[in-house]
């Protein structure tokens, strides 16, 4: 089923163009993989589909319905959105922060209801033992998976990741990668994420896209995707290497 | 999980009430301390005799503490909680540590307001003469009042218009505050020695003007903005996280900081404009709360409005009291006993805690 279509999308920061002519279609529980240098419009396309920016023109379709008709709570209620930087400020408890994700749904207090959802994400992502930690106190890596928390407790049908394991070691990269694959299997959200690391995205994605210069110039299944096109987004020189399960490793030489 | 979310309520109620106590018992005392220094239950029994007219008090005692004591100690209450109030919100929606009500520019631009009416005369409700302070004391507070409130629309209609983000609405308030600042003082520069002295010690501030019509307004704006801001507690837990997200959890993030901006001038200009400049409170209280109470708006706002209103009263209560007959600017008394407090919390706390 398609859950989001994209029709002639473009964006422009004042004059220049950072998106132009984009066109895309995205199943329900697929993990689609934008990828692409800096500044080619990754995060520009990722707070499209968010509503933060408004394009000069185009057509996103939610649900088979325009992304401008929906009301700012039904809209948080289907989508949640986790920036590239956020940094922990306030001294919150843990457990708050990740009521903060229920926000489309309480009205003033939270319910017990939001309390059993949260703790089952905390669970979920294995970091129940943080509960009561105060935010600013956490690691990178740790504030990473509670900003991860917070937007999952929005029970989003599309989760928008910018960088989702930055700040992460390898193991748990794999980890929460693994678990997005899972929350899109099982769950069947929707993950769209901006990622750098080409191995991850090729070893967990449905589909990967890539851009250059705001214009997407490959979009398919990871195993299409060829060594020409990442040396040309890139403008570097690589070779892939195929593993005996079947995925692609890509390695960058000068 | 229940029993961590429920401890933390529990914790933060008893914080409150704990929070209520301190203020009630610091009223009853700051009614009896000053220049004739009561007894409490002489006091209370006024303020019994309030209530319920079959009471009998010394006329005296009920003089001093009615028309004297009880207007100052509940402008110092009121004003205290509403530059914490302000304070905290501002500091929340600017997401900055160091905003204050006064780093808006409410204090220099009212400082300005009353250097016209002091200085030239002139009152935005007309002219009174170079004398006018003597024959009518309202045009001082009408025009600190009205001259604060022109700064902060200059402020929010920069925030709505240009979408300024929060470090341009900082920046632009310490602009504005310079030019106030200059303003003020090319006024007092052509005024005259008894002109500049008044001005003076209106920028210290004092709370002794206070008569019970300022209380009851005063009284009536804190409670207005403070329950809308309560209201708004959730849109301001969200927007700590960032303006982006918040906007993705379905918060109105431009409309919230512009009511929040006026909101958090009316709590600041009205009380000002009657009691002149107090400053530090507005910056002080909101860090102790968030230091006692955490980051969660619906038990921060109230916890800063009590610590306000604590603080407040017991400078004033000190600086009424210390140097009896004399009474100090509680201006004065604010920094010199809010600071120490203030780096000993921030010290103790070690780097963390921003």
């Amino acid at each position: 089923m398609v859950v989001l279509k994209i029709l002639n999308l473009e964006f422009r920061y004042n004059s220049v163009k950072a998106l132009e002519n984009i066109e895309l279609t995205v199943n329900e529980g697929e993990l689609v993989s934008i990828i692409g240098p800096n500044g080619a419009g990754k995060t520009t396309l990722l707070k499209c589909i968010a509503r933060i920016l408004k394009p000069s023109q185009g057509t996103i379709l939610l649900e088979n319905k325009l992304l401008n008709k929906f009301s700012p709570k039904e809209l948080a209620r289907r989508i949640s959105y986790l920036p590239q930087i956020e940094e922990p400020k306030y001294p919150l408890t843990v457990l708050e922060m990740v009521l903060i994700g229920r926000t489309p749904y309480t009205s003033f207090k939270p319910t017990k209801e939001d309390l059993e959802k949260v703790y089952t994400i905390l669970k979920q992502l294995g970091i129940e033992h943080l509960t009561h930690r105060k935010v600013n106190e956490l690691s990178g890596g740790e504030y990473r998976k509670i900003m991860l928390a917070r937007a999952l407790a929005q029970q989003p049908k599309i989760l928008l990741l910018d960088e989702p394991v930055n700040h992460l070691d390898l193991k748990h990269q794999l980890e929460v990668l693994s678990l997005l694959r899972k929350l899109a299997l099982e769950k069947h959200i929707t993950i769209i994420m901006a990622i750098h690391d080409l191995n991850l995205a090729l070893r967990f994605s449905d589909k990967v896209i890539a851009l250059r210069k705001g214009k997407i110039v490959f979009c398919g299944k990871p195993l299409e995707l060829s060594i020409k096109i990442i040396e040309e987004v890139y403008g570097i020189k690589a070779k892939m290497i195929l593993l005996d399960d079947g995925t692609p490793i890509i390695i960058p030489y000068t | 999980m229940y029993d961590f979310y429920s401890t933390l309520t529990l914790r933060r109620l008893l914080v409150l009430l704990a929070l209520s106590l301190t203020l009630a018992v610091l009223f009853i005392i700051s009614l009896s301390l000053g220049t004739a220094t009561l007894k409490l239950n002489e006091a209370l029994n006024v303020l019994y005799a309030i209530f319920n007219p079959e009471v009998s008090v010394n006329p005296l005692i009920a003089n001093i503490v009615f028309n004297i004591r009880l207007p100052r100690v509940l402008i110092a209450i009121i004003a205290g909680a509403s530059f914490g109030v302000a304070g905290t919100v501002l500091q929340t929606i600017l997401r900055n540590p160091l905003a204050s009500p006064y780093t808006m520019g409410v204090s220099a631009s009212s400082a300005f307001g009353a250097a016209v009416a002091i200085i030239l005369g002139a009152g935005i409700v007309g002219w009174h003469g170079t004398y006018m302070i003597y024959t009518n004391p309202y045009a001082i507070v009408v025009n600190a009042f009205f001259f604060a409130m022109v700064c902060v629309a200059l402020i929010s209609a920069l925030a709505f218009y240009i979408g300024a983000s929060p470090g341009t609405i900082v920046l632009s308030g310490i602009a504005v505050t310079y030019l106030f600042s200059a303003a003020t003082s090319l006024l007092q520069y052509f005024g005259t020695t008894e002109q500049v002295a008044a001005l003076v010690f209106w920028i210290f501030g004092d709370l002794g003007k206070a008569n019970w019509l300022d209380v009851e307004i005063t009284l009536v704006v804190f409670i207005a903005s403070t329950s809308t801001l309560i209201v708004l507690s959730k849109n301001l837990d969200a927007i700590i996280v960032g303006d982006d997200v918040a906007l993705t959890l379905g918060v109105n993030v431009k409309t919230t900081r512009i009511i929040v901006l006026v909101l958090a001038a009316l709590l600041t200009a009205t009380p000002t404009a009657f009691t002149g400049t107090i400053g530090f409170i507005g910056l002080l209280a909101p860090h102790i709360s968030r230091f006692i109470i955490g980051s969660s708006h619906r038990y921060l706002i109230p916890s800063s409005a009590l610590t306000g209103a604590i603080l407040l009263l017991a400078a004033d209560t000190t600086s009424r009291t210390i140097l009896s007959p004399l009474i100090l600017p509680v201006g004065i008394l604010t920094a010199f006993m809010g600071t120490p407090l203030f780096l000993y919390l921030l010290f103790s706390r070690g780097k963390g805690y921003w």
